[in-house]
Parts: structure tokens; sequence; C-alpha cells
């Protein structure tokens, strides 16, 4: 595998509810490879298995069939244990609805993934508090997510995505409960990072207009890919 | 309506496995609520049964207490032409007597020796023998033809080893008419018929000897129109047509005016007894009460939580019942309705679970209360199912009350947009008027007392119960509507930090300043507890308006193991985040545990302090003997000198008189506490060198509190020497016979002759008179009360002293006089350790052991010896045994809270899903979510196990105060609690944790419950 290959999968099959009559094919052979720091787009109709694919990529559900190298590693032989800590350290989460623990403060959800690991907590939280800094949160650090915008919110869930500094960050709909000037701002933010800490991001989006932030667009179609952004089909 | 109709039923099929989970905690907690019930109906209803067993159908006796009633069928002629309407009526005479299987050394004291006429009405029951059939009046004319021939129960023959025809010897008084006093004698009794246990109202007295009226006479030497008692019953079935206690008193006065002269006296015996019992079980009953409207006071904690959660966890689906157009009351409806239905349900299941608890409960009831004698079996009746079903029903409506209103306030905006208004920070407009009306109701109580009494109090000051409650209660109102005003000028945390303050200063100033104001035992105990209600309360209050900081301290201690933080960070947070439910959580084990652990600080401290002080209480004796009868030839033996002989040991024999008076109240003592205005007591007869040679007390007894004059020296907690003192200097008043005014102060002109009481019936400044069988009535004053006075341990009649001066007036009764009954005697031996039960076994030997004089020539006295130590082991067994009994009680509240814990354990876990699979998608491992759940309820429980043992460490020491006692902490019992606590703690989290490890991030976040 060529080094700067940061995720890739080959022949991934995801089948909900097999061998019942509700059973879905999800995924069907799904071929990726995505670069370091590469910024990728997956768009597709609702329910083409979009999210699936990236559930799958962050390791927080299983394939049917196929596997998922990241950073060189199959995850999908790896064990439960193995698994989290390996998505502790490499995987950062964003999601449409933020998901940030509400009665956390900002610091507090910002700092979670690094109060599981040894860093000390003062440690931890003043990387946490640069961080927020750097998001432009430097004054609400101490806030709770009812007490933030949207945006804020989001910024928040991005500044916990990063703070581990993982190999991609995996965006579900980012901006889907965003207006357009908040969703622009996160995703000038995305750009921002990517170019200046190389971060890989994939970011699942039903919108051309953020798909247009992104390197390539990977189209997906009833669990095909039917077009990878790069030339191929 | 409709609509909510088929969302209930669509609600309740999807929910279903929450709805079990619901109806399992309604079903908990309604048990506990039956459970007590049923307990506290059967312990009443088998303690009265218990006291009026013997009692039959009769309700009045007129008695002359041993002495012949004279010309008794005249007596029951005039009842008959009186307007006085009984059942039935007989005549009997009675001895308690001694009676002696010589052949095989049994010997049993105080049994009732009674002639019955052959034609006793059948509502006093009849004789059956051992097959069951009753023994017809001429078979019993045949038994009894013989003088000397008795029948008794075949238990009874069995315990006196004797079979048909065995020769018994007994020890009767035969009345010597001239100078009416009883000459003892011993003869020969033959039994010759077996009956079975009696029937009720045969045995009057406990265990009785049976021959006919006519034969009895002949013996002790009555007239053949005398007998000792008459018996009258008022109905012919008590349970059917029951007759009220007021009914009877009054047939009593009726009777006593219409018997004047006649030198009788008469008793209301049924009203008697069952009032006595109502004082006894009161203690009891309270204990049980208070305790037991905790235990339910946790259950409906139970409830309120439980529901709670069953509208929080769907606190989306009302925001959008609410966004399409439902109306508040919709919800309010919806809600109830849901609470009426799993309520309903949980009710009936509750009813069988609370029959179930009660019938351990009952079962140690009869292990506790009547010696594993009494089999009992809970009291279960229809109307109280019923009233169990309504209230199981009542309150898991009303406990859904509170979430029903919060749900119909869910916020249409917070819900669809998912983010949480800043709430209010202050109270509303309404806290301005309620804060305002408690203020004035507080204020209108003092000034109400201020006008009546002349003070905030009463004219008396804080020493009865009520006194106090008032107090706390307008005191409460003050400061309530004080915290509440501030709520509405301030803010709403300085408001509920003020109510948990309030409850807790009141707690705490009470325990400090009040509770050692109290002088009766009773009142003490009310308050005590009381307290401890108001002190769970308040701190339960004050640590859940203040669970932030509380739990940020816990999670800077948790921070320090080697746990990782992220785990002890979202634990502790999501704790705070939902702090109703988890104050109602720790809410109840802080007050099942206050009672456990209080329960077991009592239990030690009173067992513990009071052996320690039965050494120097006992005054030197650490062995009394009690004779049935004087020894009747004192020329066979001289116990005073000859006791010496039985063990070296001994070195100090003193006889005391003792004889049976009455206590009759005037008008002028309405706080004694005895239930009828007429109550036998013994009364001993001490001379100035009865407890003292010289100046030196051989017996030297300790006093408590005295006369008003005196008691300003009383220091309970004084050093030893000081009490000393303090009780000579007593003892030299009574024994100079000085007198004291009702008010308590020395009036050698006008005052009353002072008397020395043994027991709490009768207290320092008590005012009555004595008197004696012939009505010589003698107004007397306690002087003080003695703290331990050897006889009255073993005495069902409580004991006054009195001197020579006073027994002119009873000398006619019994005419014992100056023979001794009793003696005190100390040895050498070590008080605790030493031979003392040995001598005591040698003393009865000499009484009545096969080689005793008295024995051997036939005049034998029936004897106990016992040692004081081992008596107040006894009592003291007994005490901690019933505090056992308590804690099993208040153990079941500790049971259902755990399980009510799994419950909410689980909903917790169901409810947050979305929440736990953002944790796993973040990284968190499956051992780490079990951990923080785990850890969440575990520091629930650690929160209560420390209020409980900080509360109970307070009220013990307050109490421990108040008798001055080295407050004493079952360290091992609290060490027990702790890990019972951690226990279940870690068992009702493990189930939910794993449950919760197993929820799979993807599908939890995409959950929206």
């Amino acid at each position: 595998m060529i080094d700067d290959i940061i995720v890739k999968t080959e022949n991934l099959h995801k089948i909900y509810a097999q061998d019942t009559p509700m059973e879905v094919h999800a995924l069907n052979g799904i071929d990726i490879e995505i670069k370091r720091g590469e910024m990728v787009g997956i768009m597709g109709p609702s329910g083409c298995g979009k999210t699936t694919l990236l559930n799958l990529l962050g390791g927080i559900d299983q394939p049917t069939s196929g596997k998922i190298y990241i950073e060189n590693q199959d995850i999908s032989l790896l064990t439960d244990i193995d698994m989290t800590n390996f998505r502790l350290r490499n995987i950062g989460y964003i999601f449409q609805l933020f998901n940030l623990f509400e009665f956390l403060s900002a610091l507090e959800n910002t700092v979670l993934p690094l109060l599981l690991t040894e860093t000390t907590r003062l440690e931890a939280e003043e990387e946490a508090k640069m961080m927020l800094r750097q998001m432009g949160l430097g004054d609400k650090i101490y806030h709770l997510p009812n007490e933030l915008s949207g945006g804020e919110q989001q910024r928040v869930a991005v500044s916990r995505a990063l703070l581990m500094s993982p190999a991609i960050i995996l965006g579900d709909e980012p901006t889907g409960d965003l207006d357009q000037d908040t969703s622009t701002e996160i995703m000038n933010l995305f750009v921002s990072i990517n170019e200046n800490y190389k971060q890989t991001f994939l970011v699942v989006t039903h919108s051309e207009y953020i798909a247009s932030f992104c390197h390539r667009i990977i189209r997906i179609v009833d669990g095909e890919i039917v077009d990878y952004g790069d030339g191929r089909k | 309506m409709s609509y909510i109709g088929t969302l209930i039923q669509k609600t309740f099929k999807r929910r279903l496995g929450k709805n079990v989970g619901t109806l399992i905690a309604i079903s908990l907690g309604v048990s506990l609520m039956v459970g007590v019930q049923i307990t506290i109906t059967s312990f009443a209803s088998e303690a009265i049964d218990f006291f009026i067993e013997a009692v039959g159908e009769i309700d009045i006796i007129i008695t002359g207490f041993s002495f012949p009633i004279q010309d008794y069928q005249n007596i029951i002629d005039k009842i008959d032409s009186s307007s006085i309407n009984y059942t039935a009526i007989n005549a009997r005479i009675s001895q308690s007597v001694a009676i002696y299987n010589l052949e095989s050394g049994e010997l049993e004291k105080g049994v009732s020796y009674t002639g019955i006429e052959l034609d006793e009405d059948p509502v006093f029951d009849s004789f059956y023998d051992i097959n069951g059939s009753i023994i017809s009046q001429s078979e019993l004319s045949n038994i009894f033809s013989n003088e000397t021939n008795i029948m008794i129960s075949d238990t009874f023959a069995e315990d006196l080893n004797v079979t048909l025809n065995s020769v018994m010897k007994i020890r009767v008084g035969e009345l010597n008419a001239t100078s009416l006093v009883f000459d003892y004698k011993t003869f020969d009794v033959t039994v010759v018929k077996l009956v079975k246990e009696e029937g009720k109202g045969k045995e009057l007295g406990g265990r009785t000897v049976w021959t006919s009226i006519d034969n009895m006479r002949s013996i002790v030497g009555f007239g053949p129109n005398e007998c000792s008692e008459i018996s009258i019953s008022l109905s012919s079935n008590h349970e059917e047509f029951p007759v009220s206690n007021e009914y009877a008193k009054e047939v009593e006065d009726e009777l006593i005016e219409l018997l004047e002269g006649d030198n009788v006296i008469v008793i209301a015996f049924r009203a008697l007894i069952l009032e006595t019992a109502d004082e006894v079980l009161q203690d009891v009953l309270l204990a049980f009460n208070l305790f037991g409207s905790l235990i339910i006071f946790s259950g409906v904690l139970l409830l309120v939580n439980i529901q709670l959660i069953q509208v929080e966890d769907r606190i989306n689906q009302l925001g959008i019942l609410r966004a399409i157009g439902s109306r508040k009351r919709e919800i309010i409806r919806m809600i109830l309705l849901e609470s009426a239905i799993l309520g309903f349900l949980g009710s009936f299941l509750g009813v069988a679970g609370g029959y179930g608890m009660s019938r351990f409960l009952v079962w140690q009831i009869g292990k506790t209360f009547f010696d594993g004698e009494a089999i009992l079996q809970p009291v279960v009746t229809w109307g109280a199912i019923g009233y169990s079903l309504a209230i199981g029903l009542i309150l898991a409506i009303g406990a859904g009350i509170f979430p029903a209103i919060r749900a119909s306030r869910v916020d249409v905006i917070e819900v669809i947009r998912g983010i949480k208004k800043v709430s209010r920070k202050r109270a509303g407009n309404v806290s301005l008027a309620v804060g305002i009306a408690f203020i004035l109701a507080g204020i209108s109580v003092f000034t109400t007392h201020l006008l009546i009494f002349d003070s905030f109090f009463t004219a008396n000051g804080w020493n009865t119960a009520v006194e106090q409650w008032t107090f706390m209660g307008a005191s409460a109102g003050i400061l309530l509507g004080i915290s509440i005003l501030l709520g509405y000028f301030f803010s709403k945390k300085i408001m509920s930090n003020g109510i948990g303050l309030t409850f807790i200063l009141i707690a705490v100033f009470m325990l400090l300043l009040s509770l050692p104001q109290l002088t009766d035992l009773r009142e003490n105990n009310k308050i005590l507890i009381t307290l401890a209600i108001v002190l769970a309360l308040g701190t339960i209050i004050w640590v859940g308006v203040n669970l932030s900081a509380v739990t940020n301290f816990i999670r800077n201690i948790l921070y320090r193991t080697r746990m990782k933080k992220g785990v002890s960070l979202i634990a502790s947070k999501y704790m705070t985040s939902k702090a109703i439910r988890s104050t109602l959580t720790f809410g109840i084990f802080t007050l099942v545990l206050t009672m456990n652990i209080f329960a077991s600080v009592y239990q030690s401290t009173f067992a513990y302090n009071t052996l320690e002080s039965v050494e120097f209480l006992s005054g030197g004796a650490s062995i009394f003997v009690e004779l049935d009868t004087p020894v009747a030839n004192i020329s066979l033996i001289n116990v005073e000198e000859d006791l010496y002989q039985v063990d070296d040991s001994i070195t100090n024999v003193q006889g005391i008189n003792s004889t049976l008076a009455f206590i009759q109240t005037d008008e002028d003592v309405e706080d004694l506490e005895i239930p009828t205005d007429f109550f036998p007591s013994v009364i001993d007869l001490i001379y100035n060198d009865t407890f003292k040679t010289g100046d030196d007390y051989t017996f030297d007894f300790i006093f408590e509190q005295s006369v008003t004059q005196l008691n300003e020296k009383y220091k309970p907690a004084a050093p030893e020497s000081y009490q000393r003192e303090y009780s000579h200097e007593i003892w030299d008043f009574f024994y100079n016979r000085t007198k004291f005014n009702k008010e308590g102060f020395i009036d050698n002109v006008d005052g009353l002759p002072t008397v020395i009481s043994t027991s709490m019936i009768f207290m320092p400044g008590d005012v009555f008179n004595i008197t004696n069988f012939y009505g010589n009535p003698t107004e007397v004053i306690v002087l003080a009360t003695m703290r331990l006075y050897p006889f009255s341990i073993s005495s069902s009649f409580p004991a006054l002293l009195i001197t020579p001066d006073l027994y002119p007036f009873l000398y006619l009764n019994f005419a014992l006089y100056p023979k001794h009954t009793k003696y005190l005697v100390s040895t050498n031996e070590e008080f605790r350790t030493g031979r003392n039960s040995i001598i005591a076994e040698k003393i009865e030997e000499f009484f009545n052991g096969n080689d005793s004089v008295l024995i051997q020539t036939e005049d034998f006295v029936a004897a106990s010896a016992t040692n004081v130590w081992d008596e107040m082991l006894e009592i003291v067994d007994f005490q901690v045994r019933t505090f056992d009994f308590m804690q099993y009680f208040v153990s079941f509240g500790l049971v259902v809270g755990a399980l009510g814990m799994v419950i909410i354990a689980v909903r917790n876990v169901s409810e947050r899903r979305r929440e736990i699979g953002m944790m796993r998608a973040i990284g968190y491992k499956k051992r780490q979510i079990i951990q923080s759940i785990m850890i969440e309820l575990f520091i629930l429980a650690i929160l209560g196990l420390v209020m409980g043992i900080v509360n109970s460490v307070l009220l013990g020491w307050a109490l421990a105060r108040v008798f001055d006692w080295l407050l004493i902490i079952p360290v091992v019992r609290v060490l027990i609690y702790t890990g019972i606590m951690i226990g279940i703690a870690l068992l009702a989290s493990i189930i939910p944790g794993i449950r919760a490890s197993q929820i799979t991030p993807a599908e939890a976040i995409r959950y929206v419950g």
C-alpha cells in the first residue's frame, strides 16, 4: 500500500437485517482510497449508504464483508477494545446534530477524549482551551451547549474531533443543521485546518455547495460508487 | 380525548419493557406501605389478644383481693335490682399460692388456687376434658366431692411433672376472722382431673388449679356467704358485641356508688387491661408508626422518581404533542391516566408483596415480643386490602402529579430545536404571597402563645412534645417564609438552600437546646424521632440543592484515582444534570440508613450505658430475694441471721416488709400516667436503718429527679461522689419526715408526707392517695425517683417506699407486718463476673431445696433469688432484641430501595442510549461505560450512607447527652451497612452497566428516545 493513502476499503459490503424479510444491502462492494491531507466529500441521495460508509470507516459499525485499512491497519481485524483505542486516537467525529453532551461545558466536551488517555487533567484542559481559542471560542469555554449558537456548538464538536490529532476527521452532514452563512464559516474552518495541518477530512453531505469546498467528491447511489471524483467512474 | 386514548394504548405497547419496570417500582413502593400497615395492625391486635387472653367475657370484677366479700348474695341482689344490665355474674374464691411437687422438686409460685361455683354461667366458658368434651356439672360435683381434690390443665401437669392421682403440697393462707390475718398452712392436694388448655375466662390471673367454691371456703376459712371476687360480664361475646371502655367504666362508677359501705373494690377489669395494654403498646406503636411512615416516605420517593423518569425519557414526544396542538391539561390527563393504570396494577402486586413482607415481620414479632410462644399470623381484612389498594393507587397517582405537571410544561421550542432555555433565576410572584403567609403564620402562633400563656411557648416552657412541635412548626414557618422571600428577591437557589438549612438548623437547635428539657422518656422519643425525620429531610434537600458542588468535590477525589478522568467527569456531571432524580435516589438511602444506623447507635449506646451503670446504681445489692409468703415459724429459721450460712461471700442481708396497697388519684393529679384513677402498687416499708448503719449506707441507692426545691441539684452528668451526696441529702429529708407542699417546697406545717418512687409512673411532685383495702386514703407526695431499685425490676406493679409513720394506714392490708417477704443481699463477689448467680441458686435451695428445714417441716415458702446483673442483662437483651426487630422493619425499606435503584438504573441507561453511543464513538471502552454507570450509583449510595452516618451520630450524640451516656458507635454494624450499601450500589448498577456497554454506537447515535 502506498504510504500516503490513509484510508482504503476493499470490496466493502454492509447488509442490515441479513436473512430477514427486511434485509437491506446498504453498501455493495465499495472500494475507495483517500490520501493523507485530502478533503473528500461523499454525496448521494438519502438512503444510498453514505452514513453507513462513514460509520464503517469510523469503526463504530462492522462491515458484513470486505476490508478497511486506516493508516495501513486492517481495522476489521481489531478486537472491540483495540478498535475503541484506535478510534480514540485516529478518528475524529463531527455529527449533523453536533452530539455534544448537553450537561458538559464547551471545555469539558472538548477535553473528554484527552481525559481518556494518560495526559494529566491540567495538561488536557490547557490543550482543550488552546484549541477552543483557535476556534474563536476563547470567551465561551465554560458555556453549556444550550448557551451557544449552532455554529459555536459545531465548532466545539470540531475542537473535540481535532484535539487528539486524528488521522482522519469524519463529518456526517456537519452543516446540515446550520444556515448558509454558518455553513460557509464551518467549511472555511475545515479548509483552513486542512491546509494548515494537512488534516484529512471525509465529509458526507447532500449539498453541492458544501461539497464544493472538498478536493474531490465521491458519489454513491444504492450502495455503489458511481463517481470517485478523480476521473474514475 | 380519543387520540389521547389511542396514544396511551400505543405507548403502552411500545414501551412495554419500561412500563414493566415502572410497574415493579410501584409494586415495591406499595408493598412497603401495605407491609408496614399489616405489620402494625397485626402487632396491635395480637398484643391486645395476648393481654386479654385470660379475661374471657369478664368486664368487671368486684374484689376483696383475697379478703372475704361479706354476704355476696346480698350484693348480687343489689345489682339485680339496680339499673345495671349484665349478661352473667359469678362468685369465686381465689388465692395466690405456691404449689410444690415434693417428689420431683418442681415448685410453681403465684398459682391461682380458685374455687368456682359448679353452675357457673356458660358465658364464663366451660371446662373441657382431654378429649375436648365439656365436663358436666354433675361430673364436677363428683370430682370435687373430696375437699383436697384439684383439677389442673394437662400442660400445667406436665410442667409440674404430675399426672392423675399425683399428690402435691399447697401453701394456703387461712383467714383468722378475729384478727383479719392469714395464717399460712401447708396441705396435700390430689390431681383428680386433667383438662385441656383452659377456656377463656376460667384461668384469670395466670396458671390456675381449680376446686369448688365450697371446698375453697372450708380451706381458706371463709363463711358460707363469703367469696373473694364477683365477676360480671356485660356481653356474652365481646368479639361480636363489644363493650366500650367508657361504658364499662360507667358501670364501674355505678357499682362503686351502689356498693358503698360493702368494703369491696370495683374494677372495670377488661377496660383497665385494654387501656394498660394501650399504654404499654403506645411506645412501641409510636416507634412503629414513625419508623413506618419513614419507610413509606422512602417508598413515595421511589414512586416519584420512577414517574419522573417515565415522563422525562419521552420529553421529545411530549414536545411534539404540544407542537401539534395538545393542551397542557390533556398532557396532564394522559400522564395521570397512565399513572392510574400502572398504579392500579402495581397496587395489586404490592398488596401481595406487602403481605409477604408482613408475614416475615409478624413472625419476627412473635420471636421478639412474645418469646416465640405465639405463632402469629398477619391480620389481613378485606377492609385493609381495599384501604391498601386505595392508598397505593392514590400514592401512585399522587406521585405522578409532579411529573405530569412537568410534562405539561415541556417547552416546545426546547424540544423541537434540541436546546435548553435558561430558566428564570428568581422565584415567581406566587412565592411572594406564600413567603409572607408562612412568616405571618409562624408569628401568629408565637403571638397566640404569648397572649395565652404569657410566654412564647406555654406556661411550663418546653417540657412536652406538643410544645416543642408547636415551637418547631412556628419557627419553621418563619424561616421557610424568609427562604421563599429570598427566592423571590434573589434566586431560587438561595431559596432552596434556605429551605434545606431551615430543617437542618431546627433539628440541630432542638437537639442541642430543647431535647434535654424533656424529662419524660416517651416525650423524648417522640421528639427524637421527629428530629430524625426533620434532619434527614433537611440534609437531603440541602445536599440535593448543592449536588453540583458536592459532585465537583467527589470528582476531584476520583481524579486522583487510577480511573480514567473522562469516566469520572461524565458520571459526576450526568448525576448533577438530573439533580431532582439523583436527590430522590440518594434521599431514599439517606432516610433508610439514618433510621438503620440510628437504631443501632441507640441500641448500642443504651445497652452499654445501662449495663455500665448497673453496679453503681444497684447500691451494693447484688442479689434480691422475694418470698411469696412470710416464713411462718421463725423459730425454725431466721432468714436475716441464717442466710449468712448459705455462702461465705454473703456480707449483708436486709429484710424488708412489703405489702400491696392501692393508689387513688384525685382531681389534682391529672398528669399521672396511669390509665385509671385506681391502681395497685407495691409498698415497701423501710426504717432509718434499713439501708444504712449509723451514717454508712450499706445499700446506697441513687436518686434521679426530686421535688422542685431539691431538683436544682440533680445533675445526671455529675461524678458518682456528687450523685451520692445528692442522694444522701434526699434520704435525710425522707427519714426525717420533712413534709413538702404540692409545689415541691418544704412545708412542715401544711405539707404532705413523702414517699419514694421506683418507677417512671410516679414522678417527683406527683400527689395521690395511698389506701388500704378498707379505705383510709392518705395523701402523699413523691419526693424523688430512685434510679435502680432491685425489687422494681421484677414487679409488675410500680413500687413505692414509705417510712413506718405511714404504715398504720395500711396495717390491715395483708397483715404481713412486721414479717419480711423481701431481702436485699450483698456479697463480696465481683458484681459482674463473680459467683452471684450461684449464690442466688443456693439461696433458693436454702428455702426450697429438699434439704431445707422449711421443706422438711412442710412449712415451705416459695422463694426466688435473683442476681441483679443477670436480671439487667435480660432486660437489656429484650431492648436489644426490640431494636433488632426495628432494624428488620427498617431494612425492608433498604431492600426495596435497592430494588428500586436497580429499576431506576436500568431506566437511566435506556434513557441515555444516545449519550452512551456518543461516548463509544469518542473512544470510551465498554469497561469505561460500565464504570461510569457504576460510579454514578456508587456516589449516590455513598452520599446516602455518609448522610445516614452523620445524621445518626448527631442524633445519637444528642441522645447520649440527654442521659449523660457515653456515645457508642457500633463500628462493625456501621461497616456492615457500608458493605451492604456498596454491594447494593454495585449490584444495582452492574446489570444496567452491562446493558449500556452493549449498546452499539452506530444505532445509538441515531436514537431519539
